[in-house]
C-alpha cells in the first residue's frame, strides 16, 4: 500500500479560481503536478502553450516562435530556446505556479513537453536532427525554468523533480497503415531524454501513454508500446520511464456520441494489457509506478438540434450549476453587446432543476436537461413474425442496443381470396423415402399472415417434398431381375377462388439449399410455371420457411389446383401451401420496435408545473453502417455446436468434424443409382452405364468446430484446423456464379499457412490468398504457383485474430489483409483468368488456427444498413420520418428485397454528393436523429420500423425541441471507483487527474494526505 | 479539543463466501500510509472512534451525532449569473430571476424502470461550506400501472441466496439496499409520496404504515417480503437513490421500463454550535 492511492494532475487551469482554490484546500494531497506548459514543434522548437491562442489550428507553431509578432503589436512574441528569453516567466500564470511550489513545497513538478498530431510526430520521428535540436531545446528550457523568475536569487531545484513527455499522435489516416518502427523511434527518444537530460540533472522521466488494449490495439496508437515501456533500461540499467500515466480518459469526448470519458469495460481491457507489461516478471517500469487517469470534467451534447449535436466540455460545477437551474439552452448571435461581451439568445423554455442519473457500469452522473420522456432500447416492444421478434437485443462496449441483424421478411398481403396449407392430394401418399415426403421444418412455428394491415397466424403447417422419377430393381423373391422405372411424386394443393379472375398467386416454400431450389407447379392441369430462386445471391435462400412471389395468374371461380411435380423440381424442395390475393408486397426489411412514451411537465422553481413545451423533439440515438457486399453465406460456426431436445433445451457440444454437414460437404466419389434401368451387378440398384458415378463435395480434412474459451459465451465457436503436418479446405458445398467478396476471420496459434481459396471448380484448383505465419510472407497462389508475395506485417503475430478479405470483381482480383482498407501487395489489383464465382472457402497448410467467421458475398448487390423510420400519432395527425436514407439519384432500390442495384466494389460512388462536393459519410460511432412533433400532455405510441437491418438503435428521447441535452461528468463516486480499481486491483501508483478545477472536489476527501494539511509559508 | 473537521474515514470492501456462516471477523489496522505526524513533524496519535461493516461497495453518508447543534441552511439561486451580456435576449419573456434567502431545494425526476437518481446536496454559494445529510422528500407519480415499487439507497449487497428472488442472484430484487421503501402495485397518475422530514408516505389520498410491516400482497395474489420501510437522507455530495418499478410479465416482477416522474424536495444544513 505504501506510496499508493497518489494523485498526479496539471497546471493546465493554473490561475482559474477553482484550481488555485483546489491548491490551497486539497494540495497536501497532491502527489505530483505536470507543469503543462510547454509546447513542441516538429523540428523540435520548444513554444510557451500559453503564447498559442486557442483558436490556432494550423500545422506549425512557427507564427507564435520568438521573433514573429503573431499578435501584431510591434513586439515579438514568446518562446523558449537557447536565448533564454524569460519575458513569459512575468505572465500570472507562471507567477501561479511558481507560488504553488513554494506553497507545497512536497508536490513533485514535472515540466511537461507536448507534442500533439502525426504530422508533427511523424516529421520528428523521421528526421534525426529535429530530435537533436529538441533534446537540446529540453536541456536549455529545463536549465531555464530552474532559476526563479518571481522569486529571484531562488532556484527551482527543490521542486522540479521530473520531465514529462506527452507525444500523441493518432495514425488513422491510411497513409500511415504500413509504417512501422515508431515505436522503437520514441522508445529511443525516451532514453535519450532520460540520459541527455534526466540523469545529469537527477531528475525522474515521466510519460503520458495512450490507453492501448494490447499490442498495438488500437493500432493507430501503436508506438506508443507498453512493452517497450516496460522493458527498456536507461544508461543505469534502471527502466527509462520512472512513472508511467496512462491517458484512461476521453473515450467519449465533444465529438463522440455521449457516454463515459472513462467507461468500466474499457478501463478494464487497458488495464488487463497494462497488468499484462508491466506485471510481467522482469519488467524494469511496474505496476506500482504507473497511474491510470481519470477526467475531473465532463460533456454537454445537444439532443434537439441537428446543429447543437457537438458536445461542449462542463467543469463539475457547471454540471451543478445547470441541475440547479442556472442554465437553459442557448446559443451565441455572433454580435457584441454594450459590455463587449458577446450577446447569447436563451431559448423559450424554463430555468428548471434536475436530479442527474448514474450511469451504473461507470458511476459517472448523466443530466438530462430538458428530457420529457426517454426510453432504454430494452424498454421497446418488438414485433413479431413467425413467433420470432423481429429485433433483438444486444450489448457493445458496454452499450445496450436493439437491432436486426439480417432483413426479415414483414409480407403484408391485401384482400387474400383463397389459402391452402394441406395438399387436396399427394401421389403416391407420402413415406420417409418414397416420392413423396413431409417435412416439419415449421410444424411448431406459428406463420404470421398480415393481411389488410390485421395479423393472423396459421400453425402446424407441414411440408412436402417431391422426387424425380427413377429406376429401381424390381424385385422377385428378395432379388433384383431388372429394372422398373417408378414415376415422379406430385402433390395437390385446391384453392377455392369465390370469383374468377386474376391474382397474385403466393407461395409459402423452402429452399433447403442450392440443389434443393426448384419446384416446377401446374396450375389446373394446364398451365407451368417454375417456383425457383433468380440467382445464387437469392436473399431467401435456407430459409426454414419464405413467401414467394409467383407473379399474377388466372383463377376460375371454385377450385383450382396447384400440381407439384418431382419430375419438374429439385429433389427435396419444400412446399407448404398457396395464398392467392389481390396484392402482396414482401416488406424484406428490418424490425419495428414500439415505445408507449407519456410527457408530462416539470416543476418550476416556485413549485407550479410549467407548461409541456410547444414543440418535442423525438430524439433516436442509432448507429447505422456502411451498404455492404449482399451477403449469400455467413456462417460463425456456432450452430452446429447447439443440440436442441424436444423440450427445445439448448446444450452445446463440439462437432468432430463439420464436413459431415451437407454446407460443407466432403469432396466424394458415390455410386449412381436409379439414373438409368440397368441393373448393378450385385442386383440391389440400377444406373446408367455412361455416368455410373458423381461427385459430391469439395472440402477436404478434419474441421472441428469448438467452443472459443475467449469469454466463455457457449454460442461463441470455431472452425479449428489443428494438423500441423498437413493441409485441408473448408469448402462450401457449391459453385458461386455471382462477382464473390470472401471474408475470413481466424487467428492462428501455431504458425503456418491459412487463406481463402476461390475461383476454381474444384476442392484442390483456383486461387488462394494465404497468409503464411511461418515463413512471414503474404502471397496470392494459382493452383499452387505463386503470383505475387509480400511480407506479412510485423505487428500481426502469431495469436492475434485478424481477417483476409478477397474480391474477385469481372475478372479482377482485390487483396486486403486485417481490418484495414489498405489493398494488400501495395494496392496491386490483378486480372485473374476467371471472371467470377467458383468453389470457395477456407484454406490451412501446417497450422494450428481458429476461424472464426466465413463470409461469402456478392459485389453484384449491396445491402444497405442505413435508414429507419420514426412513426407516431398525437391528436389524429399521423407524423412520420425516415432518416439516413443517402440519396443516389442514378441506382435503384429492389423494390421486393432492398438491395441496392450496384455491381462493383466502391459502394460510394453511388452515392450523391453533398453540396460541398463531398460524398456523404456513415460514422461509425452513434448519432442522433431528430423528428419534431407537436407538444403533448399525455401518451403516444412511438414506432420506430428499421427500413433496413443492422441499425443499431439504443435510446429514444422525447425532449424540448427549443433545447435539450445529455450530460455525462464523473464525481467522486467515479474516481473513488476507477482509484480503488486501479490500485486494489491492479497494483498501479494512483490516479492521474486531466485536470485540477474542473472536478467534484469532494474526490479529494477519498484519498489519503502526502503531507499534513499546513498553512502557507510566510510570504507565500 | 479534537476537531471534528479533521476526522477522516477510511474504507475497504471485501467479499466473503455465502457457503459458510461468519464465526467473527478479526480487524487489523495498520497505519501504514498514514500521516501521523503534525505540521510540526512531531509524532501524534492516530485516534480510531469506531469500524463499521455495512454491506454494500460504496461508502454512505454519516449521520452527525445528535447532541450537535444543527444550523440551516438558506441559498441563493441567480439565474442571472450565466448570463453572458447585458444584451442577452431571453426568448418568451423567460427572463432570469434571482432568488434569495431560499430553504429548499427541488429537483425534477423523469425515469423509466430502475434508475439511480443524484440529489446534488451541495452549497455553492460557498463551495466548501461543510454541508450536513438532509431528510429528503419523495413525490413520485408513476406513468403506467405497476405491480411493485422500491425505492432506495444505492449502497446494498445481494441478499443471501435463500432469499434470491426467482431463485435468481442476477435479478435486481434479490440485492437489498441499507434503507428500502417498497410498495404494492399501484396506478397511472396516483403520486407516491415518501417524505423524510414529515416521516410520512402516501399513495393517493391514502396514508402507508411504516414499522410492522414485513410484507405486502402482489396483483398476483403473492406475498412479497419487504425490508423495512424507512425514509432516506442525502449526504453532502451527489447522493444517490434507486428508483425501482416492475411489472409481471411471464409470471415474474421484471423491470419492463414503468415511466415516472416527480420531485426530490430537502433543505440543508451545516454544524452550529458544538456542545464539547
Amino acid at each position: 500500500m505504501s506510496g499508493q492511492r497518489r494523485l498526479l494532475t496539471w497546471t493546465l487551469n493554473a490561475g482559474s479560481q477553482a484550481y488555485e482554490e483546489d491548491l490551497e484546500k486539497y494540495g497536501h494531497k497532491i502527489y505530483a503536478l505536470g507543469v503543462h506548459e510547454f509546447q513542441v514543434e516538429y523540428d523540435g522548437e520548444i513554444y510557451v502553450r500559453r503564447a498559442i491562442p486557442s483558436f490556432y489550428d494550423g500545422d506549425n507553431y512557427g507564427t507564435y516562435r520568438w521573433g514573429a509578432d503573431a499578435d501584431g503589436d510591434g513586439l515579438p512574441d514568446h518562446f523558449i530556446d537557447n536565448a533564454k528569453t524569460r519575458s513569459w516567466m512575468s505572465w500570472s500564470f507562471w507567477r501561479s505556479i511558481e507560488r504553488g511550489m513554494r506553497r507545497w513545497s512536497h508536490i513533485r513538478h514535472y515540466i511537461s513537453f507536448i507534442l500533439f498530431g502525426a504530422t508533427r510526430v511523424t516529421r520528428m520521428f523521421d528526421n534525426p536532427a529535429y530530435q537533436d535540436n529538441f533534446i537540446e531545446n529540453v536541456k536549455a528550457v529545463i536549465d531555464n525554468v530552474m532559476n526563479s523568475y518571481n522569486y529571484p536569487g531562488e532556484s527551482n531545484a527543490p521542486y522540479i523533480k521530473g520531465i514529462e513527455i506527452d507525444f500523441e499522435a493518432s495514425f488513422s489516416d491510411s497513409q500511415y497503415d504500413y509504417r512501422t518502427g515508431d515505436n522503437i523511434t520514441y522508445m529511443n527518444i525516451l532514453k535519450r531524454i532520460k540520459n541527455e537530460v534526466c540523469i545529469p540533472r537527477g531528475l525522474a522521466l515521466q510519460v503520458n501513454a495512450y490507453a492501448m488494449w494490447g499490442k498495438n490495439t488500437p493500432f493507430y496508437y501503436r508506438f506508443h508500446d507498453y512493452e517497450l515501456f516496460a522493458n527498456t533500461t536507461d544508461s543505469q540499467g534502471n527502466a527509462v520511464i520512472d512513472e508511467l500515466q496512462i491517458m484512461t480518459y476521453d473515450f467519449s469526448w465533444n465529438g463522440s456520441s455521449p457516454g463515459a470519458s472513462t467507461p468500466l469495460w474499457w478501463f478494464k481491457e487497458v488495464s488487463d494489457w497494462a497488468k499484462q507489461c508491466f506485471g510481467a516478471p522482469g519488467a524494469k517500469l511496474t505496476m506500482d509506478r504507473v497511474f491510470f487517469g481519470a477526467a475531473g470534467y465532463g460533456h454537454r451534447w445537444g439532443i434537439y438540434d441537428y446543429n447543437r449535436l457537438y458536445g461542449s466540455t462542463i467543469t463539475y460545477r457547471n454540471f451543478i450549476d445547470w441541475q440547479n437551474g442556472l442554465y437553459k439552452h442557448n446559443h451565441s448571435t455572433e454580435q457584441i453587446g454594450s459590455d463587449g461581451n458577446t450577446i447569447y439568445e436563451w431559448h423559450n423554455q424554463e430555468f428548471l432543476c434536475f436530479a442527474g442519473i448514474e450511469d451504473q457500469e461507470s458511476k459517472n452522473q448523466i443530466l438530462q436537461q430538458h428530457v420529457y420522456d426517454y426510453f432504454k432500447a430494452r424498454y421497446g416492444v418488438v414485433s413479431e413474425v413467425n413467433g420470432s421478434p423481429t429485433a433483438r437485443l444486444s450489448t457493445y462496449n458496454g452499450q445496450e442496443y436493439i437491432t436486426t441483424y439480417s432483413r426479415i421478411q414483414r409480407s403484408e398481403f391485401t384482400n387474400i381470396v383463397a389459402e391452402s396449407f394441406a395438399p387436396s392430394s399427394t401421389d403416391p401418399a407420402p413415406s420417409p423415402s418414397g416420392q413423396v415426403r413431409t417435412y416439419n421444418g415449421i410444424i411448431n412455428t406459428p406463420i404470421t399472415i398480415k393481411e389488410n394491415g390485421v395479423v393472423s397466424t396459421r400453425s402446424g403447417i407441414i411440408g412436402y417434398q417431391t422426387y424425380g422419377k427413377k429406376w429401381i430393381p424390381k424385385t422377385e423373391q428378395g432379388v433384383g431381375t431388372y429394372c422398373d422405372l417408378v414415376p415422379s411424386g406430385k402433390v395437390t394443393y385446391t384453392l377455392n377462388v369465390p370469383s374468377a379472375g386474376s391474382y397474385r398467386l403466393i407461395a409459402l416454400v423452402s429452399f433447403i439449399w442450392y440443389n434443393q431450389a426448384k419446384l416446377g407447379c401446374i396450375l389446373n392441369g394446364s398451365h407451368s410455371f417454375t417456383i425457383q430462386p433468380f440467382a445464387d445471391y437469392y436473399p431467401l435462400m435456407f430459409k426454414a420457411s419464405h413467401w414467394y412471389d409467383c407473379g399474377v395468374k388466372q383463377f376460375q371461380a371454385g377450385a383450382n389446383t396447384i400440381t407439384i411435380d418431382g419430375d419438374l423440381s429439385d429433389d427435396g424442395t419444400v412446399i407448404y401451401g398457396f395464398i392467392v390475393c389481390e396484392d402482396f408486397k414482401n416488406n424484406f426489411s428490418g424490425g419495428e420496435v414500439t415505445f408507449k412514451s407519456t410527457v408530462k411537465p416539470f416543476k418550476k422553481k416556485d413549485g407550479t408545473y410549467a407548461s409541456v413545451p410547444a414543440t418535442l423533439a423525438i430524439t433516436s440515438k442509432a448507429l447505422r453502417q456502411d451498404p455492404i457486399p449482399l451477403i449469400m453465406w455467413e456462417d460463425r460456426f456456432a450452430q452446429y455446436r447447439r443440440v436442441v431436445d424436444e423440450q427445445g433445451n439448448v446444450t452445446y457440444q463440439d462437432l468432430p468434424d463439420l464436413t459431415t454437414s451437407s454446407y460443407y460437404a466432403k469432396y466424394e466419389v458415390r455410386t449412381a443409382k436409379g439414373n438409368g434401368d440397368t441393373l448393378s451387378a450385385d442386383k440391389t440398384y440400377c444406373y446408367d452405364p455412361a455416368n455410373p458415378t458423381y461427385e459430391i463435395g469439395y472440402s477436404w480434412g478434419v474441421w472441428a468446430v469448438k467452443q472459443d474459451p475467449y469469454n466463455g459465451n457457449p454460442d461463441d465457436a470455431y472452425a479449428y484446423w489443428g494438423d500441423l503436418n498437413s493441409g485441408g479446405r473448408l469448402l462450401v458445398n457449391y459453385e458461386f456464379r455471382s462477382n464473390l467478396c470472401v471474408e475470413i476471420e481466424f487467428r492462428v496459434t501455431q504458425a503456418g499457412a491459412v487463406g481463402i481459396q476461390f475461383g476454381g471448380s474444384s476442392g484442390t484448383d483456383g486461387y488462394v490468398f494465404v497468409a503464411d505465419y511461418k515463413a512471414r510472407k503474404l502471397r496470392l497462389t494459382l493452383n499452387d504457383v505463386v503470383i505475387q508475395e509480400q511480407d506479412l506485417p510485423a505487428s500481426y503475430g502469431v495469436g492475434d485474430r485478424t481477417k483476409l478479405k478477397v474480391i474477385l470483381h469481372n475478372g479482377k482480383g482485390y487483396f486486403y489483409f486485417g481490418y484495414s482498407d489498405v489493398k494488400a501487395f501495395g494496392g496491386q489489383i490483378f486480372d485473374l483468368s476467371r471472371g467470377s464465382g467458383g468453389v470457395t472457402g477456407i484454406y490451412a497448410n501446417k497450422v494450428e488456427a481458429r476461424f472464426y467467421v466465413l463470409r461469402i458475398s456478392t459485389t453484384d448487390k449491396w445491402d444497405l444498413m442505413e435508414k429507419f423510420t420514426v412513426e407516431t400519432k398525437i391528436g389524429g395527425q399521423t407524423y412520420r420520418k425516415t432518416f439516413g436514407a443517402i440519396s443516389r439519384s442514378g441506382y435503384t432500390i429492389d423494390p421486393n428485397f432492398g438491395y441496392l442495384n450496384f455491381s462493383g466494389i466502391d459502394e460510394t460512388v453511388t452515392r450523391d454528393p453533398l453540396p460541398d462536393g463531398k460524398k456523404p459519410e456513415i460514422s461509425l460511432d452513434y448519432e442522433f436523429f431528430i423528428t419534431e412533433v407537436p407538444g403533448f400532455d399525455g401518451s403516444a405510441d412511438i414506432k420506430v420500423i428499421f427500413d433496413d437491418p443492422g441499425i443499431w438503435y439504443a435510446y429514444l428521447y422525447v425532449c424540448d425541441k427549443e433545447g435539450a441535452s445529455v450530460t455525462w461528468c464523473g464525481d467522486s463516486y467515479s474516481f473513488l471507483d476507477t482509484m480503488n480499481r486501479a490500485v486494489n486491483e491492479y497494483g498501479a501508483k494512483g490516479i492521474g487527474l486531466w485536470t485540477m478545477g474542473q472536478e467534484d472536489p469532494r474526490l479529494f476527501e477519498t484519498i489519503p494526505d502526502v503531507v499534513p494539511y499546513h498553512e502557507a509559508p510566510p510570504g507565500i | 479539543m479534537l476537531d471534528p473537521k479533521k476526522w477522516r474515514r477510511f474504507s475497504g470492501t471485501f467479499s466473503f463466501s455465502h457457503d459458510e456462516p461468519i464465526d467473527f471477523v478479526r480487524v487489523e489496522i495498520v497505519a501504514d500510509d498514514a500521516v501521523i505526524r503534525n505540521e510540526n513533524n512531531e509524532d501524534v496519535p492516530l485516534y480510531i472512534t469506531d469500524i463499521h461493516f455495512q454491506a454494500g461497495k460504496q461508502l454512505t453518508g454519516w449521520v452527525p451525532e445528535t447532541r450537535e447543534f444543527l444550523r440551516k441552511l438558506y441559498h441563493t439561486n441567480d439565474e442571472t449569473k450565466t448570463r453572458v451580456s447585458v444584451d442577452d435576449i431571453y426568448n418568451g419573456g423567460k427572463t432570469p430571476v434571482k432568488r434569495t434567502n431560499l430553504e429548499f431545494r427541488e429537483y425534477n425526476i423523469a425515469g423509466r424502470g430502475i434508475e439511480v437518481f443524484t440529489l446534488p446536496n451541495w452549497y455553492p454559494d460557498d463551495w466548501y461550506v461543510q454541508v450536513l445529510p438532509t431528510g429528503v422528500d419523495f413525490e413520485i407519480i408513476p406513468k403506467d400501472d405497476y405491480d411493485l415499487f422500491r425505492l432506495c439507497t444505492n449502497d446494498g449487497s445481494l441478499k443471501d441466496p435463500e432469499h434470491y428472488y426467482n431463485n435468481d442472484p442476477d435479478h435486481p430484487l434479490s440485492m437489498t439496499y441499507t434503507r428500502e421503501f417498497t410498495i404494492g402495485g399501484g396506478s397511472a397518475g396516483v403520486p407516491i409520496k415518501i417524505l423524510s422530514r414529515s416521516g410520512k408516505a402516501y399513495v393517493g389520498s391514502t396514508r402507508l404504515p411504516i414499522g410492522g410491516v414485513n410484507s405486502i400482497t402482489l396483483s398476483d395474489g403473492s406475498n412479497f417480503p419487504i425490508k423495512r420501510r424507512s425514509f432516506f437522507l442525502a449526504q453532502k455530495g451527489a447522493s444517490r437513490f434507486r428508483i425501482e418499478f416492475y411489472k409481471f410479465k411471464n409470471g415474474i416482477l421484471q423491470d419492463t421500463g414503468i415511466g415516472y416522474y416527480g420531485t426530490a424536495k430537502f433543505n440543508q444544513w451545516t454544524f452550529g454550535r458544538s456542545r464539547f
